[in-house]
């Protein structure tokens, strides 16, 4: 393909109408109905990928206006990569900045929570401490230990039930009603090879947010000013979701 | 097995509903193909799946994205990410489409026809020679189905390929099912093409349905994956075999996919063709 072709090929495909006669071999209605398929094949391939990526957003908005929606953002934020499963970054603050849907916050918030499922999904594996062959000693020594984040992990802090809209669309939860609507935190990490979704307390965020600034799980737990008893029930309980990886 | 080079034989585009089915009795196919952007992630599920089933099988690579034929550089990162992934799973083949797919730093996710021509030969077979010294392997070239020629084109399909293979010493992924869609859509002779193709560069066949869509000047053939062989696409697999012989065989089936064992039989029957190469006559029931 010569530059100039390319360019004016791909303007074709980008834009209803601008049909490039002029490249072609065929009648200009026969090649106009050809070219069609391109351009159709280009713009389900990308609704595609945001509709597997996005699709808890998908069933929130409709089939229909998901489509419109992703025709909209295609345009601003087309992909650059051939890996579509990493499409749909720009997804959440392009919501955001959206007028028509300036009312309903909490849209943006379930568009992030699904690009950090998508990202955990693909997200590199790391040895994780295990605790169940740990002796007791081992797990002091965790505790004292520099830790960090697998690299799955994405920590979410809503001012919507960002959790319970996610889960309600997977029959999982009822709906958040009006008397019931308040802000959530939600982890989303790989368990293994689970792709994990959960909602967190503030305690659970605080040790999380210690871990990640470099902190020790007592560190984190000295800061929380806690009883023991709640304090190391919710370490024991990150240490199972295996959230953490050690720092050579 | 899975360290030798693939002489023959039939596999499956793999798809991560069926890996159960897959590990369960892996002899069940000769080899699984994936698509190469799939696994440009780093770690998870789908590479745990893949690690578990290249122990068993030898693996095809196939990429879908690069843009071979486009008009910009190749774009690095996906150059490194596909090294990477060949370094991780050492497959027995590495594949890529003769058409364009990205431009001015957008993928457009279709595969997207180029003009034969002189020009493009000249850039299209630098960049599968770029493509081969930074794998440090050879490449197999998927030939296009096409829904367009274009005006710019001024020799045939089969003689840019022949040129290409020449040029860069590259392999040849012959589609029997692209061939076909391109020779309904665009004219030309599928027994011909195969006489002139370099038989003895083709590493990989794929074989795979076909849907039918219609246009104001008639029927246009659409490659879309979703359905069992064409019976016009096993005749051809016959005539190919008779002409060239073996070669791994995929079946290509990518979107309303079918239950294992359905696809499973597909194997068998490119299997079963590979050792007796007769079709019998489609649609003629019993006559005097």
């Amino acid at each position: 393909m010569s530059p100039l072709a390319a360019e004016e090929f791909t303007r074709g495909l980008l834009r209803p109408g601008a049909v490039p006669l002029h490249l072609s071999q065929i009648a200009d209605a026969e090649f106009a109905a050809r070219f069609a398929i391109h351009r159709n094949n280009v713009r389900a391939a990308r609704t595609e990928a945001l509709r597997q990526g996005f699709p808890v957003l998908e069933r929130l908005l409709g089939a229909e206006y998901f489509s419109a929606l992703a025709d909209v953002f295609v345009q601003q934020h087309p992909p650059r990569s051939a890996a579509f499963h990493e499409y749909g970054a720009e997804l959440a603050g392009f919501i955001e900045a959206f007028v028509p849907l300036a009312q309903m916050g909490y849209l943006a918030d379930i568009a992030r929570l699904e690009w950090a499922r998508l990202r955990a999904f693909h997200a590199a594996d790391a040895p994780v401490p295990e605790v169940d062959a740990l002796a007791l000693g081992g797990l002091a020594q965790l505790l004292e230990a520099p830790l960090r984040w697998h690299p799955s992990v994405t920590l979410l802090c809503s001012a919507h039930p960002v959790y319970r809209l996610w889960a309600s669309q997977l029959n999982q939860a009822p709906t958040p009603g009006a008397q019931d609507w308040h802000g959530e935190n939600v982890l989303i990490w790989r368990q293994g090879l689970q792709l994990r979704t959960e909602p967190l307390d503030e305690l659970g965020c605080l040790l999380l947010r210690h871990v990640q600034r470099g902190g020790s799980l007592t560190g984190a737990l000295a800061r929380a000013d806690i009883g023991v008893q709640a304090g190391l029930g919710r370490v024991a309980g990150l240490l199972v979701w295996q959230v953490f990886q050690q720092v050579d | 097995m899975n360290s030798l080079a693939l002489r023959g034989g039939a596999g499956v585009a793999f798809k991560p509903v069926h890996f159960d089915a897959l590990l369960a009795n892996p002899g069940r196919v000769d080899f699984i193909e994936v698509h190469a952007e799939n696994y440009f992630g780093e770690g998870g599920l789908l590479h745990a799946q893949l690690a578990e089933l290249r122990r068993h099988l030898p693996l095809s690579v196939h990429g879908v994205g690069l843009s071979l034929g486009g008009s910009e550089r190749l774009d690095s990162q996906h150059l490194q990410r596909l090294k990477e992934l060949c370094l991780r799973y050492e497959p027995a083949l590495v594949s890529e489409h003769l058409a364009w797919s990205s431009h001015a730093g957008e993928y457009l996710g279709d595969l997207l026809p180029l003009a034969y021509n002189h020009v493009s030969l000249e850039r299209v077979a630098g960049r599968v020679q770029h493509l081969q010294e930074y794998l440090g392997r050879q490449i197999l070239i998927e030939n296009p189905a096409a829904y367009l020629r274009l005006a710019e084109s001024d020799m045939p399909e089969v003689e840019f390929i022949r040129q290409l293979c020449h040029r860069t010493g590259c392999g040849l992924l012959l589609d029997l099912n692209n061939l076909l869609v391109s020779c309904h859509n665009c004219g030309g002779d599928p027994s011909r093409y195969l006489a002139e193709l370099p038989a003895e560069q083709v590493g990989e066949v794929h074989l795979a349905g076909h849907a039918r869509v219609a246009l104001p000047r008639g029927e246009l053939l659409l490659d879309e994956h979703g359905s069992a062989v064409a019976d016009a696409t096993w005749s051809l697999y016959v005539e190919w075999l008779v002409l060239a012989g073996a070669r791994p065989s995929l079946i290509e089936w990518d979107r309303q996919l079918p239950a294992w064992s359905v696809l499973a039989a597909e194997v068998d029957c490119a299997r079963a063709l590979q050792c007796n190469p007769y079709m019998p006559a489609c649609g003629g029931g019993a006559s005097a």
